[in-house]
């Protein structure tokens, strides 16, 4: 059975329709990446799963259950844990308070130490503010958060978005240990390379709609090109 | 000389009093961004529940004081889950109109049940009871304590916000409540929490008031005003801010009142409107936002 379970999933923002009928799933343990052009539907897909956004139509289901419909709260305590585009750290809050933050509902695997032992950046500056991070390092603080809330689903918007390419291999280079856990991850990336590196399976999306799935190295460069253009 | 000095003392106690109205209001507005308009008529509701436990259940002030303080949280927390969350969004004018409307509501709710008669809570030696300044001046017991509740409230209050995980909660909903949410943090709860605090605060500052001097149905809007210069002068979000906020008001009533008794509430607000000229982001801000 599938961990992540879409069924034709549909969202709105307002009068405007962002998913049309998606369906896709994840299973235990396994990575996916979701590409597609700005304004694919990539992020609203995440947000819907996370419950930011109410979602239409459609079903999610989640380690069995139906999630449709519940609050954003409720399926984090689940264990769903979003780390959003921008990386939106608590700005009042030091390094080690948004990492902390992150196990006030759920515990789990993760602790403070580990979190620093993934990112011994973070340890360094863990009094210092938030915001007074570097761009990599937030987005490291923004994973070691969302990992506190012991999560068995983790989704990464954007996680390469404006950082530097080295910085970019450094953040990559700590999911063998998030997924040594049994953790599934969906990432979304703009970056094609990047996610197909790493990902289990793809899909790609294109004006809201899911237009290609399939294992990296099953797929063509003529595919991709395809489905993310729509050419 | 001596007599400056006195008021300058009498204006700093009046400042913790002050500060007491301030800091729930504070609280909430740091928090949820909401602006309680009926802050000030719960204070005086509180301090008529004071009065009320203490009549029928024949206890001393105190202790009934002690008991509204629980039960403040409640009605706080009640308030803020069934009627004021409903009211929170992107338009600010909603909670406005709704806090207008209680305020509304309790205060004609009390001059109803109450009459506009003055009440005054007895809490037994404590009220004449004065500490000698070496002959200079005399500083009332309950007046100290009402500052000295003040800095204890506010130092709670911090160690909440700062030493726990239920601090680091609020201050996360504060910062931004959708990702909040995204650490399993319900918002709703986190806000009538906040609530049940700040009007627990107001049992404090309902004591003090009735203890310190007459009260009756109608008084909560100034208390509120005095609440709001308090809070905007130390600079929105910061409790340290919100009580010195309260120390300039109460200071600048007191100095007020020894030129003329006339002015005492007059000199009060032009302190306010001169330091919002002088530092329109309070003497305190949090934070450059």
């Amino acid at each position: 059975m599938a961990l992540l379970e879409t069924r034709d999933l549909e969202a709105f923002y307002g009068d405007f329709q962002a998913l049309f009928g998606v369906t896709i799933s994840v299973n235990d343990g396994e990575t996916i990446a979701i590409i597609g052009a700005n304004g694919a539907g990539k992020s609203t897909f995440l947000k819907t799963v996370a419950g930011l956004l109410a979602s239409g139509p459609g079903k999610v289901g989640f380690a069995g259950d139906d999630i449709s419909g519940l609050p954003a709260f409720e399926i984090a305590r689940r264990g769903i844990a979003l780390v959003p585009e921008g990386r939106r750290l608590f700005p009042s809050l030091s390094v080690e308070e948004n990492i902390q933050v992150g196990a006030y509902a759920r515990s789990g695997q993760w602790s403070l130490s580990r979190v620093y032992e993934l990112f011994p950046v973070l340890a360094q500056r863990r009094h210092l503010p938030a915001r007074s991070l570097s761009g990599g390092q937030q987005q490291m603080c923004a994973i070691g958060r969302a990992l506190m809330t012991g999560p068995r689903l983790l989704m990464c918007d954007e996680l390469s978005l404006g950082l530097a390419p080295v910085v970019i291999h450094d953040i990559y280079a700590s999911f063998p240990a998030i997924k040594s856990e049994g953790t599934s991850v969906i990432i979304v990336e703009q970056d094609i390379v990047q996610a197909m590196a790493v990902a289990d399976r793809v899909y790609c999306f294109q004006e809201g709609r899911m237009t290609l799935t399939g294992r990296p190295s099953d797929l063509t460069r003529d595919q991709i090109h395809n489905a993310y253009f729509g050419m | 000389m001596l007599a400056w000095l006195d008021t300058l003392l009498q204006g700093t106690l009046l400042g913790g009093l002050y500060a007491l109205y301030a800091t729930g209001l504070s609280l909430i507005f740091g928090i949820m961004r909401l602006v309680n308009l009926a802050h000030g008529d719960l204070i005086v509701f509180a301090a008529f529940m004071i009065l009320v436990l203490s009549q029928a259940l024949g206890i001393d002030s105190i202790i009934a004081f002690a008991i509204a303080v629980p039960l403040m949280f409640a009605i706080g927390y009640g308030l803020q889950a069934i009627l004021l969350n409903r009211t929170l969004g992107a338009d600010a004018l909603p909670p406005l109109l709704v806090t207008f409307g209680l305020s509304i509501i309790v205060q004609n709710g009390l001059l109803e049940t109450f009459s506009a008669d003055s009440r005054r809570l007895h809490v037994g030696t404590l009220d004449a009871s004065s500490i000698s300044l070496g002959g200079f001046a005399a500083v009332g017991v309950m007046p100290l304590l009402g500052l000295l509740a003040a800095v204890v409230v506010i130092i709670a209050l911090n160690q909440l916000f700062y030493r726990t995980g239920l601090g680091r909660a609020l201050r996360a909903t504060s910062d931004d409540a959708e990702t909040a949410q995204l650490m399993g943090i319900n918002n709703a709860h986190i806000y009538a929490l906040a609530m049940g605090l700040a009007m627990a605060v107001g049992a404090v500052a309902a004591f003090f008031l009735g203890a310190r001097a007459n009260f009756d149905p109608t008084i909560g809007p100034a208390r509120l005003i005095y609440a709001f210069e308090a809070v905007i002068i130390g600079g929105l979000g910061s409790l340290w801010g919100t009580l010195a906020g309260g120390i300039v008001v109460g200071v600048a009533q007191a100095i007020g009142a020894r030129i003329n008794p006339e002015w005492q509430i007059l000199a009060g607000h032009i302190a306010f409107l001169a330091i919002l000229i002088i530092r329109p982001r309070g003497l305190f801000p949090r934070m450059a936002d």
